[in-house]
């Protein structure tokens, strides 16, 4: 019984083995025949793939726009792409570019050159960008302007204010729309012509590359038309309680401060100036420091700041009427700065387009060099030497505002043309 | 002289928030072994909350009994739906997690209240100067010294003269023998992570009308209250206070007199603490 029992086990056994490779034979040929399907269908959804974007692209113009979405710099970025949206829903209203829409391909460069870089090249190398718009942050611009010319784009920035990019670090495939450091010194220079009573300063910086360098900067051009600096103090970066500064700077009793601090930096000095009474005391006034955003946080603790103004909301230009009125009815707010410098960036951008031979960059290289166009601020020159956009700037004061008790808006004080702003050639730094 | 003494008063201005977000990062720790690594993002969410209720109701009184208090409980629940479940764990389970729980409030509050920066005024009452000296300074700052300090010296009489703060003490230095001795250590947990929760969204409220709101404030302070945490010892919620002083008052001055050093010498001070007495400069052998 047992033998018979162990022979049928065998027996069992061995046929589970036959069935076993017969299933394994089975299963081989089973699989290989998936494959057989597979390749095919592969290659085919491969092809259409490949086809369907050129199809597609054949009928539109695609622009990258890379900006800083969630880093620091966040709240401009965002506000900077929103005023690009309306750009491109503006001209896709009107036809597009040469009957082409205009598409937007969106992406974070999280405030981070490594990131950005990897973005940007997928960009250009997966999805064959041609245009890439939009970056706020200046080492994420410096570090993809320098691959621009190797990738045969066209990079424009939008927000990126270090002076190297149209500089020393200037490549011809690189434009720059937003005005830089110096640009806004030099509007300064002529605002303090206008301020002689401001004979004694004292300087606070944030305590890194931009901070110290815009002090120095004001330093050069106050002492220049006569002004003493009677101290300057440099908190480490990241710093949020002032202060120990603000008293220091209320012991030298200075007629007005230079702040040069942004962002939330900005804010926090603004409503310590307030609680201290240093802003009863002297007049503030910095570079960074009237943006609207800063202004909203800050509240009635900002009146009588004075600061650049790249933008003002009661401009009265028709692009500015247009523009503001296109910007309310999609976003149901009264647009920003930073949502201006990414409109103008777009169509700043969409007229050298429009205007080149062909979407080749060299073409619009070509188109954008000594471009004159209109924008929300008058009229805009993209001057052909340097690429950096000349445009009216503006010096602001903090005021109550009319509409909004308890509300602050900043006001223009006093425009300045776009030549007043110009900063000389053989002073940018540029080599060509 | 009267400088100095200002610049005093700021550093225990901004030492005293330290403290009350650091106490309440000591005090979890001591007694449920967690590092919790969203302090820093229920700070933020209070002073968010904050903002919130100030602009509703117009009160910064308001906001500063409602916020903590719904912080506070927004930690309950996290306490009982998450932590819980994971009492069996490693210690590295709780770092994760909270630390996972920490982006998903700094995400929520990105997505709630965006990615613009906001201030809280101070209320009308606290929103004038004081003469020190030849300065005019901040009723507010004033206000928030001796606010701290109260609540400082409350959890002091109830940690080290009440039965209660005797439990926690008890269950913060020999849980077996607390537990041994009949003391229950569930509802005191619950207890204890309510109230370090709460002690973090009260620093928010009270943070708001002193420095402005972002959206990275949560990592910031959480650096800083670690540091303190470090070099008072884990364990040592009096020595955390004393602590937070110390690091406030460090940042302030060493902020005027060299700027780039000032984080360093934070730093460095709670290397050499750690070098010389891992456990803290408030933890002894017998505690």
């Amino acid at each position: 019984m047992a033998i018979v029992n162990r022979k049928k086990r065998a027996n069992k056994h061995s046929n589970y083995l036959e069935e076993g490779t017969m299933r394994k034979g089975k299963s081989l040929f089973g699989r290989s025949l998936v494959w057989l399907a597979i390749f095919p269908l592969t290659l085919a959804f491969n092809f259409f793939n490949l086809q369907m974007p050129s199809a597609i692209a054949a009928e539109t113009i695609t622009v990258g726009v890379l900006t800083d979405l969630s880093g620091t710099l966040a709240f401009p970025a965002q506000e900077m792409l929103q005023g690009f949206q309306v750009a491109v829903d503006e001209w896709n209203e009107k036809g597009g570019i040469k009957n082409k829409k205009i598409v937007i391909e969106v992406d974070d460069d999280e405030g981070k050159p490594a990131v950005g870089l990897r973005k940007a090249e997928k960009m250009v190398l997966s999805k064959g960008i041609k245009y890439i718009a939009g970056t706020v942050n200046s080492a994420v611009a410096l570090a993809i302007s320098a691959k621009a010319p190797e990738w045969d784009i066209i990079y424009l920035t939008a927000g990126a204010k270090a002076v190297d990019i149209t500089g020393k670090s200037w490549n011809k495939n690189t434009f720059r729309r937003n005005r830089n450091d110096d640009q806004d010194m030099m509007i300064v220079s002529a605002w303090l012509d206008d301020h002689p009573e401001l004979k004694t300063w004292y300087c606070i910086g944030a305590d890194y590359v931009w901070g110290r360098g815009n002090v120095a900067a004001f330093k050069k051009i106050a002492e220049a038309k006569g002004r003493t600096i009677v101290g300057e103090v440099f908190p480490e970066i990241g710093n949020k309680d002032y202060g120990s500064q603000i008293i220091k700077i209320i012991e030298k009793k200075p007629d007005a401060v230079w702040a040069a601090l942004s962002g939330a930096w900005a804010i926090d000095f603004i409503k310590q100036a307030k609680s201290f009474g240093l802003s009863d005391k002297a007049k503030i006034a910095g570079v960074l420091l009237t943006p609207e955003s800063v202004v909203r946080a800050a509240g009635p603790a900002a009146i009588g700041l004075y600061g650049n103004l790249n933008y003002a909301v009661d401009i009265n230009t028709p692009e500015n009427i247009n523009f503001k009125k296109r910007f309310q009815n999609k976003f149901k707010r009264v647009p920003t700065g930073f949502n201006v410098e990414g409109y103008v960036a777009a169509v700043m951008l969409f007229n050298g387009i429009a205007k080149a031979k062909s979407e080749a960059p060299k073409d619009v290289i070509q188109a954008l060099e000594g471009l004159e166009y209109s924008s929300p601020l008058g009229k805009e020159l993209v001057r052909k030497e340097d690429h950096q956009v000349l445009a009216p700037n503006y010096m602001g004061i903090v005021v109550k505002s009319e509409k909004d008790p308890g509300g602050v808006v900043t006001k223009v004080e006093k425009a300045y043309s776009r030549e007043k702003g110009a900063v000389p050639l053989e002073k940018t730094g540029l080599k060509r | 002289m009267s400088i100095y003494l200002i610049h005093l008063i700021n550093g225990l201005a901004f030492g005293f928030l330290l403290a009350i977000i650091a106490s309440g990062l000591a005090l979890i720790f001591g007694f449920m072994r967690i590092v919790n690594f969203a302090h820093g993002a229920f700070y933020m969410l209070g002073a968010y909350l904050a903002y919130s209720i100030v602009k509703i109701s117009d009160s910064f009184w308001i906001a500063l009994i409602l916020a903590p208090l719904i912080i506070a409980f927004l930690g309950y629940l996290f306490h009982k739906f998450i932590l819980t479940k994971l009492s069996s764990q490693e210690e590295l389970t709780f770092v994760l997690v909270t630390y996972g729980f920490a982006l998903v409030i700094e995400n929520f509050v990105r997505m709630t209240w965006g990615t613009a920066s906001y201030s809280i005024d101070p209320p009308l009452s606290l929103s004038g100067t004081f003469q020190i000296f030849d300065f005019a300074y901040p009723l507010y700052r004033i206000f928030l010294i001796l606010f701290v300090l109260s609540i400082c010296l409350i959890l002091y009489w109830i940690l080290y003269h009440t039965r209660w703060g005797l439990q926690v003490r008890a269950e913060t230095e020999d849980s077996e023998m607390a537990m041994a001795l009949g003391i229950r250590s569930k509802l005191l947990s619950i207890v204890v992570f309510i109230v370090g929760i709460l002690l973090a969204g009260m620093a928010g409220v009270l943070v708001g009308p002193y420095l402005s709101l972002h959206h990275s404030m949560g990592v910031d302070i959480l650096t800083y209250a670690f540091i303190v945490v470090v070099i008072a010892g884990m364990r040592s919620f009096f020595g955390t206070m004393i602590s937070g002083l110390f690091v406030g008052i460090v940042l302030t001055i060493g902020n005027i007199f060299f700027p780039s050093l000032s984080v360093a010498l934070v730093y460095f001070i709670m290397i050499m603490v750690l070098i010389v007495r891992p456990t803290g400069l408030f933890v002894f052998k017998n505690s």
